[in-house]
C-alpha cells in the first residue's frame, strides 16, 4: 500500500460532539421505532431503520472519518464531503420518515411536554410547510451551493474552523430542505402538484451542471489555499480541480435524475392522484418515493404519539428501596444502627484526635475528616440521593442509649416551636467557622463534636419526639432544606392502599419501633423539609407501601400544599428565613476563602474578629433582608399581589434555595475532589500515634494542592449553571401559580429573577479566583 | 432499572463524557508557515490555531520525499521554537504522526509561552539525510480567561431562550385549544410531566471547550528573559539622601518599585518610609515618573531626577545573605550537602545538585540549629500566594517561603510563622536568589513548649517564637509542596545536646 493511502486509511478525527449528537438521534430513533414496528411491521418495516441509520453514517463518514483531514489537502476529498453532507445524508435521512419514530423514542414526560407542543403548534408547522416548498427549497439549496463556491467564502472556510463549520450546516441544512419535496416522508401531505417536482429537479440538474463545468474546463486553479497546500502524489492542483469537477457533475446528475424517473413512472402508470392533498382519501400507488405515504386518516388520527395520551400511564418511578441488595438492607430493621455504628467510631476517634493530636489541622483527623470528607459526602450525598447524614447520624447513638435513663417525657416548648433557634444556631456557626477559623482549629473542632452529643442528649432527654432535630441541630436544618432539591423522596407509594390503611403505624409506630417522630404522616408528606430519612417508617408500615421515590429535583418548591408536620411553606416564614440564610451563607462562606476577599478584608486594617463579624452581619443578616425585601416589594408592586409583603417574600423565596444549593456544592465538592487524599497521611499518622500500628510513612506531600485540573473548574461552573436554570424556573412556577395572567406572573418575578442573576453572577465569579486550600497544609 | 432512571443515567454519562472533551486542536490544518524544498525533502509547515495565540498550539509538518512526492513515514522530525531576540536555549518537542489527526503529518502540540514573533526550526532526519528549513511566526497573546470558557457559563442563556420559545408556543396553543383550561386536569398533567423531566434537558446542555492558561515559571537566569535582568535590588542617592529601591516584576515588562529611604532592608531602611511606583514603557524603555520623581530603570541603573532637578542615582546590587555557604560544624547531622537526597523521604534532586520541593527528613529533630538555603523560581505574572510557594516545616510549624520581595512581610509571606507571626522586616530577597534561614530552636519555659530564633538572610526576624512541641520529641523538618519549584540546598542541623 502507498504510504498516503496508509496514512489516509489511518486518519479518524475524535470528534466527542458529533459522535455524541449522532449515537443520541440513532439511540432516540431506534428506541420509536422498535414500538413503531411492533404496531405496524408493513409500514415500519427495517427499510427505515437502515436508511436513517444510513443517513447518520453519512454524516459521520463526512465529518469524523479521514475524508475530514484530507479535505483541506485535496479538492476533490472537499467535494466528497459536501456531496455526502447535501445529496447523500438527507434523503436517507428522509426515508427513514424520522418525525414519528424520534418523537416516540423520546421519553413520554419529554414528548408529551417538551416536543409535542411544538410540533403542534400551526406557527412552526407553517414555517416548516414554507421552507420546504419546492419554490423555496430550491433556491436556497441552488444559494448556498453557489455562494460557498465563491473562492473568497471557500477560503474563508477552509481558513476558519468556525466558518467551516458553518459551512458544513448550510449544505446539511439546505440539503435536508431541497430533499424533503421529493421524498416526502410520512406524515408530509404537500398541497401542491407532484408535477412540480419535474422542473424542481431538472433545475437543480441544471445549476449544478453549470457550477461543475465551471469547475472541471477552468484553466486556473480557482481556490487559491490548494495552489498553496503541498500537492500530495504529485498531483497538479488543477488537475484536482477537474476532478472534483466531475466528481460534483456525474453523481449528483444521477442522484437528480433517479427520482425524476421513478416519478415518471408512475405517471405513466396512470396515477390519477398526483394532486397530492391531506384530504385526498384514494389509496396510493407504491411506486417511489411516494412509498411511505400514509393510508388515509384525519389528522388528528395522525398524530396520535403528540397529542397528550388519552389514558395517562403510570409513570413508574424509580425506588431505591427496591433496588435488589440495598432495598434490601435499607428495610431491615437494623440498617441505621450499622450506619451509625462506623460513623461514631470516626467521631470518637475525631475527638481524641483533636484533643490530643497535632494542632496543625491538616495533620489532624479534625482537621481533615470534617472539613474536607464530611462536608463533601454530605452534599454529593444531597445530589444523588437525599438526607443521607441524617440516616446514618451518629449524634442519635448515645442519646437512644440515654433515653432508657431519663424522663424525655416533656413537650418541646410552644415558643420554641420553629426553626427560629435553628436559625441563629447556624448564623453563630457559620460566623465561629470564619472568625475562629474552625477548619484549621482540630481542638475547636473536637469541642464542637463533643457538644453536638451534650446537646442531643440533653434535649432528647428531656422532650419528647425528635425535638433535637427538629428545632435545634443546624445540620438537620441544613439537610432539610438542601435535601427539598434531591432526587430521592420518603412517600407512600400507592395512596389507595393508605386510604384503606386502618393502623396508620407509619406514625403511631408498631412493635417496639417508633413511628415518625418528627410527626411527618407519610400518606400526607410532601417533599424532604423536616425529614431525616431514619426509615422508621418504611419499618414501621405494615403494609410496605413507603419507598425512597424518585422525584425531580426542587419539583416540592413548585407547589404549596399543605405538608404534614410542615404546613404550608408559603405561610412559614421561619423556613423562608432559613432558606434564605442558607442561600446567602453559601455565597459568603466560600467568598470568605478566595483571595480577593480574604485581600479586601485585611486592607480594611480592623481587627480580624471585627471585620469578620462586620462581613457575617452583612452577608449573613443585612443583606439576605435588604434584598429579599426589595424584591419582594417591587415584585407585588409590579405583579399587582393583593398578598402581605411577607407572604410574597415567604413564597418567592423558596425559589433561591436550587442557586444557593449548587453553591454550597461547588464549594465543597471542589474541597473534596481536590484533597479527598489528605486523609490518608493523617490517618497514617494517628494510627502510629494512637494505636502504634504502622500503616506506612505519611506523605505529607500529598496533603498539598496539586494542580487542580480544569475538568474541576467546568464542574463547578456547571453545578452553578443547572443551579440557575432550576432557580429560574422554581421561580416562574411560583409566578404562575400564584397569578393568572402570565404578563403579571413574569413582571412579579422579574425583580427575582435579577437577583437569582445577580447571586449566579457572584458565584461564577467566586469559583474562578484562586481557593485557599483549607484543610490543606497551607501557606 | 426502570425506564424512567434509564435516560437520565445516560444523561450523566454524557454530560461526564463532554466535561473531560478537550479543546480540540485541528491538528494539520491551519496557516501555512512555510513549503520548501530541502536536500531530499519536500517540507510544509503548519501552525493551528489560526491566528497563532500563546497558549496551546499545534505545529504540523508534513514530509515528502521531493521526487517522489510520497510520504515518508519513519522520518525523525524535531520542532524548535525560540523568541526574536532571545538567547538561550530554545523550546523542543518532537513532532510525530500519533500526535497528528491526519496521519500524513508530523504534529507537536504544546504550550506557546508568550506571544510575540517566534522562529520556528524544524529538523528532519531520516535515510534520505537530515535536513533544516526555518520559519517565522506571529503569536498574539492568549484567550482571555472568560472567553476561554465563556460557553460554560453561558449556555444557559441558551436553554432560557429556548425555554421563552417553547413556553410560547405551548401557552399559544392552550389558548387555542381550551381559553378555559387553566387549571384543568389535563393542564396538571401536562405540569406534572413538565415537573418530572425539566431537569433533564438541564444536563442535556452541556458546553464546549476551555483550554489551559500558559505558565510562567523559571528556574533559570539565562531564560527568564530581560524582565528578569531588570527587577532586583538597587541602592544608591535620591537628592543626596541614601535610598535603597526594590524592583518587582509584573510580567509584560511591568514593574512595581518601591523606594526606601535609608537603604534595602536590613541594610539602613528607616522601616518606615517606603513609596511605591509603577513603570510604564514607552520606546522600550522602562520609565517611572510621579509628580517628584522622574527617570527610567536599564543596564542596571535606576536613573533620573527628582522635580527640582537634583540627581536619582541607584545601582544594582545583588546582595547574598551573610551564611550563605555556610560550612556544617561539627557535630552537625548534614541533612543536604547536594550529593544525595537519601535523607529525605521520596527525595529527589533537581537540576543536579539541588533538592526538591515536596519533601520531608527522615531523621527527626527536637532542639538545636537548623541551617537551610532555598532558591524561589522567578515567576513575574503569579501574586500573592501562587508566587514561588513552599515552606519550611519545623516542629510542625511553618516558616513560609514565598516570593514576596518587596512586599510588606505580612504574617502570610517570607520569613513569617505562617497565619501566626510576621518578620520584624521582610528580607526576602529577589527570585533565583539564594536565600537563607537559620533557626535556633531550644526549650521554652513550660513544658509543653518551644523557642524558636529565625535569621531570613542572616537578620534575625524573629525572636523567641513559642512552637509547641517538646524536647524530647523529635520531629522531622518537611519542606511543603506547594506546587511552585522551590530549590533548597546545603541543609544541616546541629543538635543542642
Ligand atoms: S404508610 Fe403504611 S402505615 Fe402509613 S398510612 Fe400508609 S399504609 Fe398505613
Ligand atoms: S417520614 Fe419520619 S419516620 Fe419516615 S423517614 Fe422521614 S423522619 Fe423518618
Amino acid at each position: 500500500m502507498s504510504p498516503t493511502l496508509d496514512a489516509f486509511l489511518r486518519s479518524w478525527p475524535f470528534e466527542p460532539w458529533l459522535l455524541t449528537a449522532l449515537l443520541l438521534s440513532a439511540w432516540v430513533y431506534w428506541r420509536g421505532w422498535r414500538v413503531l414496528y411492533r404496531r405496524d411491521a408493513a409500514r415500519w418495516h427495517a427499510g427505515h431503520l437502515w436508511a436513517f441509520l444510513g443517513g447518520l453514517a453519512a454524516i459521520f463518514l463526512a465529518l469524523a472519518s479521514p475524508i475530514e483531514p484530507f479535505a483541506a489537502l485535496l479538492l476533490q476529498v472537499h467535494m466528497l464531503q459536501h456531496l455526502l453532507l447535501s445529496m447523500v445524508a438527507p434523503p436517507l435521512l428522509w426515508l427513514g420518515a424520522p418525525l414519528f419514530p424520534l418523537l416516540r423514542g423520546l421519553p413520554a414526560p419529554v414528548r408529551t411536554y417538551w416536543a409535542a407542543p411544538v410540533f403542534r403548534s400551526p406557527l412552526v408547522r407553517r414555517l416548516f410547510g414554507r421552507l420546504t416548498h419546492p419554490g423555496t427549497a430550491l433556491p436556497l439549496f441552488a444559494a448556498a451551493f453557489w455562494l460557498w463556491h465563491v473562492p473568497a467564502l471557500y477560503d474563508l472556510a477552509l481558513r476558519s474552523d468556525g466558518w467551516h463549520f458553518v459551512q458544513h450546516a448550510c449544505f446539511l441544512g439546505t440539503g435536508l430542505l431541497f430533499w424533503y419535496p421529493v421524498v416526502r416522508p410520512y406524515p408530509s401531505r404537500p398541497r401542491w402538484s407532484l408535477w412540480l417536482l419535474f422542473p424542481y429537479l431538472i433545475a437543480a440538474d441544471v445549476q449544478n451542471t453549470i457550477l461543475s463545468a465551471l469547475l472541471t474546463f477552468s484553466s486556473q486553479v480557482l481556490y487559491p489555499h490548494y495552489a498553496q497546500v503541498p500537492r500530495l502524489g504529485g498531483l497538479p492542483a488543477l488537475d484536482d480541480q477537474s476532478a472534483a469537477g466531475v466528481l460534483m457533475w456525474v453523481p449528483s446528475s444521477l442522484a437528480y435524475l433517479l427520482p425524476l424517473f421513478g416519478l415518471g413512472v408512475r405517471l405513466m402508470s396512470g396515477g390519477a392522484d398526483f394532486v397530492a392533498g391531506a384530504e385526498s382519501a384514494k389509496p396510493r400507488g407504491s411506486a417511489g418515493a411516494s412509498r411511505t405515504q400514509p393510508r388515509p386518516r384525519s389528522l388528528r388520527l395522525s398524530l396520535p404519539l403528540m397529542t397528550p395520551s388519552q389514558a395517562p400511564v403510570p409513570v413508574s418511578s424509580f425506588d431505591l428501596l427496591r433496588v435488589p441488595l440495598l432495598g434490601r438492607f435499607l428495610k431491615w430493621r437494623h440498617a441505621r444502627l450499622c450506619l451509625q455504628l462506623p460513623l461514631l467510631l470516626v467521631a470518637v476517634a475525631v475527638v481524641h484526635d483533636g484533643l490530643s493530636g497535632p494542632a496543625v489541622g491538616p495533620m489532624n483527623l479534625a482537621g481533615v475528616l470534617p472539613w474536607v470528607h464530611w462536608r463533601g459526602l454530605l452534599i454529593l450525598g444531597l445530589l444523588v440521593a437525599g438526607n443521607v447524614f441524617c440516616l446514618a447520624c451518629p449524634f442519635m447513638l448515645p442519646r437512644a442509649i440515654a433515653r432508657r435513663f431519663l424522663p424525655r417525657g416533656r413537650a418541646w416548648p410552644r415558643w420554641l416551636r420553629g426553626k427560629w433557634l435553628a436559625i441563629v444556631l447556624l448564623a453563630l456557626f457559620l460566623w465561629a467557622y470564619e472568625a475562629f477559623s474552625l477548619w484549621d482549629s482540630p481542638w475547636w473542632t473536637a469541642w464542637i463534636v463533643l457538644a453536638y452529643f451534650a446537646a442531643a442528649l440533653v434535649v432528647d432527654g428531656f422532650f419528647r419526639g425528635a425535638a433535637f432535630c427538629k428545632y435545634v441541630c443546624p445540620i438537620g436544618q441544613f439537610n432539610f432544606v438542601q435535601s427539598l432539591a434531591s432526587p430521592l423522596e420518603v412517600k407512600a407509594r400507592d395512596a389507595a392502599v393508605c386510604a384503606s390503611c386502618r393502623t396508620k403505624d407509619c406514625i403511631r409506630g408498631r412493635d417496639g419501633i417508633p413511628g415518625c417522630e418528627l410527626h411527618l404522616f407519610v400518606p400526607r408528606k410532601a417533599g424532604n423539609m423536616d425529614c431525616t430519612a431514619c426509615l422508621d417508617c418504611v419499618h414501621a408500615c405494615p403494609h410496605e407501601n413507603i419507598g425512597l421515590v424518585a422525584a425531580p429535583p426542587a419539583a416540592d418548591l413548585w407547589h404549596d400544599p399543605h405538608r404534614s408536620g410542615v404546613g404550608r411553606l408559603g405561610k412559614r416564614p421561619d423556613i423562608a428565613a432559613l432558606v434564605l440564610l442558607l442561600v446567602f451563607g453559601a455565597f459568603a462562606n466560600a467568598a470568605g476563602m478566595v483571595a480577593p476577599v480574604v485581600e479586601w478584608q485585611e486592607r480594611l486594617g480592623a481587627p480580624r474578629l471585627l471585620t469578620i463579624t462586620m462581613f457575617s452581619l452583612l452577608a449573613l443578616v443585612a443583606l439576605p433582608l435588604m434584598t429579599a425585601g426589595a424584591a419582594a416589594s417591587l415584585g407585588r408592586w409590579w405583579g399587582r399581589e393583593t398578598a402581605s409583603l411577607l407572604e410574597v417574600g415567604t413564597r418567592y423565596a423558596y425559589a433561591l434555595l436550587p442557586l444557593g444549593f449548587a453553591m454550597w456544592l461547588s464549594h465543597y465538592s471542589f474541597h473534596f475532589l481536590s484533597s479527598y487524599d489528605t486523609a490518608v497521611p493523617v490517618a497514617q499518622r494517628f494510627a502510629a500515634d494512637v494505636g502504634g500500628v504502622s500503616l506506612g510513612e505519611p506523605q505529607w506531600v500529598a496533603a498539598c494542592c496539586r494542580p487542580v485540573g480544569t475538568w474541576l473548574l467546568r464542574l463547578e461552573v456547571l453545578f452553578l449553571d443547572v443551579g440557575l436554570l432550576l432557580s429560574l424556573y422554581t421561580g416562574y412556577r411560583i409566578a404562575l401559580s400564584r397569578s393568572p395572567r402570565l404578563s403579571l406572573a413574569l413582571k412579579a418575578l422579574t425583580p427575582w429573577a435579577l437577583l437569582i442573576l445577580l447571586l449566579f453572577a457572584a458565584g461564577v465569579w467566586i469559583v474562578f479566583q484562586p481557593m485557599q486550600m483549607r484543610g490543606t497544609l497551607e501557606g | 432499572m426502570q425506564g424512567t432512571i434509564r435516560f437520565p443515567v445516560v444523561c450523566v454519562f454524557v454530560s461526564c463524557f463532554m466535561l473531560h472533551a478537550s479543546s480540540s486542536l485541528r491538528a494539520d490544518g491551519g496557516a501555512l508557515c512555510l513549503l520548501e524544498r530541502a536536500g531530499g525533502y519536500q517540507v510544509a509547515v503548519f501552525t493551528s490555531p489560526t491566528p497563532l495565540r500563546a497558549g496551546p498550539v499545534d505545529v504540523s509538518i508534513l514530509v515528502q520525499d521531493a521526487s517522489t512526492r510520497e510520504q515518508l513515514p519513519g522520518a525523525r522530525v524535531v520542532v524548535r521554537l525560540r523568541r526574536r531576540g532571545t538567547t538561550g536555549p530554545p523550546l523542543e518537542y518532537q513532532a510525530t504522526t500519533e500526535t497528528a489527526t491526519n496521519k500524513l503529518f508530523h504534529a507537536a502540540k504544546f504550550d506557546l509561552p508568550e506571544p510575540g514573533r517566534w522562529e520556528v526550526e524544524v529538523r528532519i532526519d531520516s535515510p534520505l539525510g537530515s535536513a533544516r528549513v526555518r520559519c517565522e511566526v506571529e503569536a498574539v497573546g492568549p484567550l482571555p480567561r472568560w472567553l476561554e470558557v465563556w460557553p460554560w457559563v453561558g449556555w444557559p442563556a441558551l436553554a432560557i431562550l429556548l425555554f421563552c420559545v417553547h413556553q410560547r408556543l405551548v401557552r399559544r396553543r392552550v389558548r387555542l385549544l381550551a381559553p378555559a383550561a387553566s387549571g384543568s386536569r389535563g393542564e396538571r398533567e401536562d405540569n406534572m410531566r413538565m415537573d418530572r423531566f425539566v431537569w433533564l434537558l438541564l444536563v442535556l446542555a452541556v458546553p464546549a471547550v476551555a483550554q489551559k492558561k500558559p505558565v510562567d515559571v523559571f528556574t533559570d537566569p539565562d531564560k527568564a528573559g530581560p524582565d528578569f535582568k531588570t527587577q532586583g535590588e538597587y541602592q544608591g542617592d535620591i537628592a543626596g539622601k541614601k535610598y535603597g529601591a526594590q524592583v518587582v516584576a509584573l510580567g509584560d515588562g511591568k514593574f512595581d518599585v518601591y523606594f526606601l529611604a535609608g537603604g534595602l532592608p536590613g541594610a539602613g531602611w528607616d522601616g518606615k518610609t517606603r513609596r511605591r511606583v509603577s513603570t510604564t514603557v514607552a520606546r522600550g524603555k522602562t520609565l517611572f515618573s510621579t509628580t517628584e520623581w522622574n527617570g527610567e530603570i536599564g543596564n542596571g541603573q535606576l536613573a533620573g531626577e527628582t522635580a527640582d532637578k537634583k540627581l536619582i542615582s541607584l545601582k544594582r546590587v545583588e546582595r547574598k545573605s551573610p551564611t550563605l555557604g555556610e560550612k556544617p560544624p561539627q557535630g552537625a547531622v548534614v541533612l543536604f550537602d547536594g550529593s544525595s537526597a537519601d535523607e529525605w523521604a521520596n527525595g529527589k534532586l533537581v537540576e543536579g545538585n539541588l533538592l526538591r520541593w515536596g519533601t520531608h527528613s527522615k531523621k527527626g529533630f527536637a532542639t538545636g540549629k537548623l541551617h537551610v538555603e532555598f532558591r524561589t523560581p522567578f515567576q513575574p505574572k503569579a501574586r500573592g500566594q501562587g508566587r514561588g510557594n513552599s515552606g519550611v516545616y519545623i516542629h510542625n510549624t511553618e516558616i513560609q517561603v514565598l516570593d514576596s520581595f518587596g512586599l510588606t512581610g505580612a504574617n502570610n509571606e517570607c520569613g513569617a510563622f505562617y497565619g501566626y507571626a510576621k518578620p520584624v522586616v521582610n528580607m526576602c530577597l529577589p527570585p533565583l536568589s539564594w536565600q537563607t534561614y537559620d533557626v535556633e530552636v531550644k526549650p521554652g519555659s513550660k513544658e509543653g513548649e518551644l523557642l524558636a530564633t529565625v535569621w531570613h538572610n542572616g537578620v534575625k526576624v524573629h525572636d523567641d517564637f513559642p512552637l509547641k512541641g517538646s524536647a524530647s520529641k523529635p520531629v522531622s523538618i518537611l519542606l511543603q509542596d506547594h506546587g511552585n519549584p522551590v530549590a533548597y540546598r546545603n541543609i544541616w542541623f546541629v543538635p543542642s545536646e
